[in-house]
Formats: C-alpha cells, structure tokens, sequence
C-alpha cells in the first residue's frame, strides 16, 4: 500500500496466500490425487484385482440383468474400460424413487462372477474433500473453498507483477552452491507451471462460482428447468407388455459402428418393453468443447437408431463464446480428456502446485523464524504449517495403509477409514505442536514419505493378484496408482532430506562459532572455506 | 512415439534458452572451456534454435492431440521438460555439460568465443 | 508519509484492516455491478448468460483487488473506490438495469 507497486504486490503475495496457505495445501493435493480418482478406487479394492477386461463383458450383463431384473424401471451398465476393468450392474425396480440408488452388482467381465468388494469411499472420498471438505455444511465449505482459491488466483497474480522480469529470465534462479532453497523451489514451482495454476485456479473459480455470485439465480432456473425435469416421470406401475430380451451384443457393435468410439456406459430406459431405449455413451473425447458426456446414441428394443446426440447433434445447440469458454474451463480442470499420458503430465503439473503452495508456506515461517521466535503468532503459523503439509501427506498415505490393512468384514468399514485419516492428521498436529523447534518437520516428513513409498509393497502382499500379474495382465490402473505413490514418496523424502542436510550445516557451523570464540585463532581459515 | 519426439524438442529448446544466460552459460563452460562470456551472436543463435525447437514440438503436439487438448497438453509437456533442464542445471551440471558438448546445435553454430 | 484523511487513525494496524475492508467489500460491489451491467448489455439467455456474469465478475473482481492495493494514499483509494461504484451502479441504475 505505500511505496512502490512491488512493494505492495510483494505485501499482497504474502498475506493472501498465507491466511489460507494450509487450506490451499490440501486443496491442492487432494486435487492433485483426485486425477487418479478412478486408479484410486480401483487401488483400493483389491477384490476387484482378479478382474480382467473381456469383449464378452455385455453378453455376461445382458444375461445377468434379465435374470435377476427383467421388469426393471432402468438398467445402467458400465462396461470395462481403460479406467475400470469390472462390469458394473445397477438397476431401478419399478416404484423406487429417482433419488435412492438402486442394488447393484460388479462383476468379472471374464467370467460373470460376481465380486463382493470391501465397502470403502477410495478416491471419491479425496474428490469430495477437494471442494466440500468432510463434515461440514456444504455450502459453508464450498464458499470456504471458493475464497480461498480467489485468494490463490490474487496470490498468483501479484506474484507474476512483483516478479515482472518473471518471463524474461526464465532460468535465473540463485542457485547457491548448487542446492536448491526453499525459495528457489517455491521460484521454480510456479513459474514452470505457470499456465497449468493460472488455468486450474480460475477454472476452479468458475466452478464454484455460484457460491460467491448469488444474483442472477432467477436467470437460471428459467432455462435450465428444462434440464432437471427431464428424468423420466415416476410411472405408475401398469403391467407393461414384455419383449424378449434384446441382442445387446448386437447393439453394442452398431453403436460402437455409428459412434465411432469405444462404448463405456450402457443407460436403458424401460427395458425390454416396446418404448425401450438403449443409450450407449461413448468414452473417448477428443475435444475440450461439447456436454459432460461424449457423444451418445439411441437404441430401440429391435437394434434400431433412434436418436444420436453429440457429434451428430452439434446443429441444434448454438455454441456461442461464453458458454464455449465455461465449458472448456471445467473441462479442463478436471482433465476429463485426458488419455493416461496427458493425465500424468496434469498429475505433475498439480503436483508442482501443491510444492508451490507448501513451499511458500514454509518460506514466510523461515523468513521470519530469526526476528520473531517466541511469538504466539509465529508459533502458531509454524505449528499449522508442520501439520498441515508434512501432517496431511501422512494422513494421505494411512487413508490408503488402512483401507488395505482394516478387515475387510469389518461394520461401518468406510467410515473407520475416514475417521482413521482424521485421527492420524490430529496426532501429526500434536506432534508438531510438542516436537515444533526440534526434528517435527524431519520426523513427519520421513515418515510420510516411507509410508508412501511402502504402499507397492504393500500392494504386492494384501492384494489376491501380485504387482508381477498385475505387470502381465497389463493393470495399469493399478501400476500408476503405485508409481504415483513412489513419486509422492521420493519427493517427500527429498525434502527430509535436505532439511537434514541443511541442518548438519548448520550445526557445523554452530560448532564452528564456538571453537572460533574459544580460540579466535585460525577463524578467518575455517569461515572462508 | 509423436509424443516423444515433441517432448525431446521442448527439452531440447530448454538446453538452448538455459545457454543463452549469463549465469549457466559461465557455468557450463567452466572448468572445460576458456571461453569468454557471453556473447551477443551466441545468445541470438541460442534463442533462435530454442524458438524455433519449441514451435515444431508444440506443432507436433498439436497435430498429434489436436489444437484444444494439444496446447493443453504441450504446455504441461514443457513444464516437466522444463523442470527436467532446471534439475540438471542445479544437481548434475557434469550431465549437462556431456549433452551440450556432444548433442547441441548452438555450440556448433555459435561457439563460445576463446579467451586467448 | 501518511496521507492527511489518515492521521487521526495513524496507527498502521487500523490503516491495513480499513484498507482491506475497502478493497474487498468495494471490490466485491463494483464486480457485481459490472457484471450486472455486462448482463444487461449482452443478447445472452439462461445458462450462457450466467456463464458471462461469472467471467465478468472475477475477472473484475481480480482487477480491483490489485488495483485498489496498488494506490499508495488511503484517501486516494477510497475516492477510486466510492467513484468507480457511484459510476457503475449509477449507469446501472439509468439503463434500469436494476429491477
């Protein structure tokens, strides 16, 4: 606020970015995680590891869902793809509401049997806790959410204004004695992914923007009613003449013909009567623009298109720049394109944001950990920092050790695993608290990341299918969740290790003082080298 | 594989903008190169060839995901290449001297000028 | 240094609570005033134009936090504050951009 625009850009880095910095950090890598949400479900059922992708996956549905739900309301059906290899069943019956959800079942696609898999949130649990947090009210949470991500994107760009050479010299890090700082790493996070915080920060404002825009609500409803309306009514239950069973294999190949693309997701209404349909989503996209699924296409009970939409269907909704830019925006941010390339590269680049966020916490306690040592304020911001980066990565890490070491029988299983990931967060903040001015930062962070780069070993033992099958049968699913988890580890053990480095180096140096004050002699010598 | 090869380009591109610095360009030619600093025809070429490798791995990215996905793509695919040259340049410059000794084409276009 | 409006209440912790208030309540009012003028002007329907309103809104929304943090007196800054709201609402207000 006084002196020069650097000045104040540099004033409104810090606290911007500081009063939410831990609430950032966890947003970020849970975030981060959630690109793997479905190699995280699937991690975290092992159960389901005995399941091999087959081509006879809709036979073995068709089969089973006229045996077990012939007068069904709907039947969804989720074929094996590259981001699930089981078939998923799930039927309405008829008077069930919209709401509830309906049994289902998951199945081998090899060999139709069905698989009882150990009840666990897996990754949906870290999805929701990136923009809703845990057991809060949601609209409290998500607005919580949402300031703290406009306080990033504020933090983002006066970090870009009080580094205005930012561009320019790319690479003119201070790199003293060759090892990085916590500076130079906050300096290299941020400038090197650039684009991807900058895009995932303002599409993330997008997204939950509804919780800081309330005006304009009245707009909404009146044309987007339409939308949520459009579920089919609640019928009254009238017997219904019933139709053989349809040749889903047939259908499948006439969809995945017409479409083009890969099937992934089966939707039919009022199977097997003569207002059946049978839409068939396609999985592949590859375009930012268009709805939230990829393209569909509608079958009748006889194997005859009915309806595509999608590709197909691009006349009849006028894309104008606005909606075209929202769309993207969200598209982006959750990398709904991504093949598993892209995916890794986001998952980098995600990660490269959550050292930024954690680094620049770290920067502002070490900046000022000389002048104000002592003060509750300092204690305090040091304390959460502890707990909340090095803290929450343990939590992370025992979230995944106990899905895979509680019993899988056990009641309310799911729940133990989330209160588990709380209580571990809880203790490391106990920790810190107690251990602040002595190894907490060390210990935490060795800690976090042995149990992140035990997690294939543990892999390898608690599942029924070994990682060597798992390499043969080509189960990449659950190969990238392993090496996401050594690269989280090996980054974690890094920075513990170069905090032990730098604390040696102090200590020596300390030493040094003193035998340079008992003996002033030969000083000079010691302090040059 | 297209992937691939736009990936080596960007990292490629890096080598030549790192060596159109000051700083890493006495670095490097340090210990093995009695060579002035910087000059202005060296750094001219550096960035030249660093443009022009990263338009052509950012026109094989867009060709090989299309322009939407693509840009995304290949601004994360410079982010680790990036962050790759940065790592040498800090943790093992000795690697980075063998690759800028033996693969660069600035060094051959524009060498360091001699200080004898 | 201190700008004459301030010296009554010169003590540094009021002047960085008053500033950040202005900014950020300011800030908040003269995006929504903005978007809701864009809204006005734009042939948008339903979805889209919410879309819109949005992108206006934290697109200026982030402008005028930096802006606003960027002028060095407090009385500069709350004249800046107070005129740019009386123009936008008051635009606003003249198309009858309010009801």
């Amino acid at each position: 606020m006084k002196g020069p625009l650097r000045k104040t850009m540099t004033w409104l880095h810090t606290w911007s970015s500081i009063l939410l910095g831990w609430l950032l950090f966890a947003i970020f890598l849970t975030g981060t995680l959630s690109y793997f949400r479905m190699e995280i479900n699937h991690w975290m059922t092992p159960e389901a590891h005995v399941s091999v992708p087959s081509e006879h996956a809709i036979g073995i549905a068709a089969k089973r869902l006229v045996e077990v739900a012939p007068e069904a309301e709907s039947w969804n059906i989720t074929l094996p793809s590259e981001r699930n290899n089981t078939l998923d069943l799930s039927w309405r019956n008829p008077g069930d509401t919209q709401r509830r959800r309906g049994p289902m079942e998951v199945l081998n696609p090899s060999t139709g049997e069905q698989i009882e898999v150990r009840e666990t949130r897996g990754g949906d649990f870290l999805y929701r806790f990136h923009f809703e947090l845990y057991h809060l009210p949601r609209g409290f949470s998500r607005t919580l959410v949402e300031i703290a991500t406009m306080a990033m994107f504020i933090a983002l760009i006066s970090g870009i204004i009080m580094h205005r050479k930012i561009f320019s010299d790319f690479f003119m890090f201070r790199t003293k004695n060759r090892s990085l700082g916590w500076s130079d790493a906050h300096a290299v996070t941020a400038v090197l992914a650039l684009p991807f915080h900058l895009m995932i920060t303002f599409s993330g404002l997008i997204l939950l923007a509804s919780t800081l825009v309330f005006w304009g609500d009245d707009i909404n409803r009146s044309a987007n009613g339409g939308n949520q309306a459009r579920g089919p009514a609640q019928v009254a239950a009238e017997p219904v003449e019933r139709l053989p069973a349809p040749d889903l294999t047939r259908m499948l190949a006439t969809a995945e013909h017409e479409l083009g693309a890969r099937v992934s997701f089966l939707l039919a209404n009022k199977p097997m009567t003569r207002e059946a349909e049978y839409i068939f989503f396609s999985s592949e996209r590859d375009s930012l623009l268009g709805s939230r699924f990829g393209q569909t296409l509608t079958l009748d009970n006889d194997g005859n298109v009915r309806e595509a939409s999608g590709m197909f269907a691009t006349n009849n909704q006028e894309i104008n720049a606005v909606n075209a830019i929202n769309g993207v925006l969200r598209t982006l941010h959750e990398a709904r394109f991504a093949d598993p390339l892209v995916r890794w590269l986001f998952f980098i680049a995600g990660v490269s944001g959550t050292l930024m966020v954690g680094t620049g916490s770290i920067l502002w306690a070490t900046k000022r950990a000389k002048r104000q040592t002592g003060q509750f304020g300092f204690e305090l911001v040091h304390v959460l920092n502890i707990a909340s980066i090095s803290g929450l990565c343990i939590a992370v890490a025992s979230y995944f050790w106990l899905n895979r070491l509680l019993p899988a029988e056990l009641a309310v299983r799911q729940s133990w695993e989330i209160n588990g990931f709380f209580m571990v967060w809880l203790l490391t903040l106990v920790h810190a608290a107690i251990y602040r001015h002595r190894h907490a930062w060390q210990a935490q962070l060795w800690l976090a990341g042995s149990l992140f780069v035990l997690l294939p070993a543990l892999d390898q033992f608690t599942s029924p299918v070994g990682l060597w099958s798992a390499l043969i049968n080509g189960d990449w699913m659950r190969l990238s969740f392993d090496g996401m988890s050594l690269l989280i580890g090996a980054i974690l053990l890094l920075c513990a290790g170069y905090l032990r480095q730098k604390m040696q180096k102090v200590r020596a140096q300390q030493a040094v003082k003193k035998r340079s004050s008992s003996t002033a002699s030969g000083t000079q010598e010691v302090i040059a080298k | 594989m297209m992937v691939l090869v736009s990936f080596l380009l960007s990292f490629y591109a890096f080598l030549h903008f790192a060596m159109s610095v000051k700083k890493h360009h006495l670095d490097v030619y340090k210990g093995w190169y009695q060579a002035k600093p910087l000059s202005m025809r060296e750094y001219r070429t550096q960035q030249l060839i660093a443009w022009l490798a990263l338009l052509a791995s950012f026109y094989i990215a867009v060709a090989h995901w299309g322009i939407g996905i693509g840009s995304m793509a290949w601004l994360m695919l410079i982010t680790v290449s990036a962050l790759l040259v940065v790592a040498l340049l800090a943790y093992r410059l000795n690697w980075f001297q063998w690759l800028w000794r033996y693969t660069s084409l600035g060094l051959r276009v524009a060498p360091p000028v001699s200080k004898s | 240094m201190l700008s004459s409006f301030s010296k009554g209440i010169s003590s540094p912790k009021v002047q960085v609570t008053y500033r950040t208030a202005l900014v950020l309540i300011g800030g908040y009012a003269l995006a929504a005033g903005l978007s809701l003028l864009a809204a006005h002007f734009s042939t948008l329907q339903g979805r889209d134009l919410r879309g819109l309103l949005y992108l206006v809104f934290f697109v200026a929304y982030t402008v005028a936090i930096i802006l606003l943090f960027a002028i060095n007196r407090h009385r500069q800054a709350t004249w800046a504050t107070l005129l740019s709201n009386g123009v936008t609402w008051g635009v606003l207000w003249l198309i009858g951009g309010l009801s």
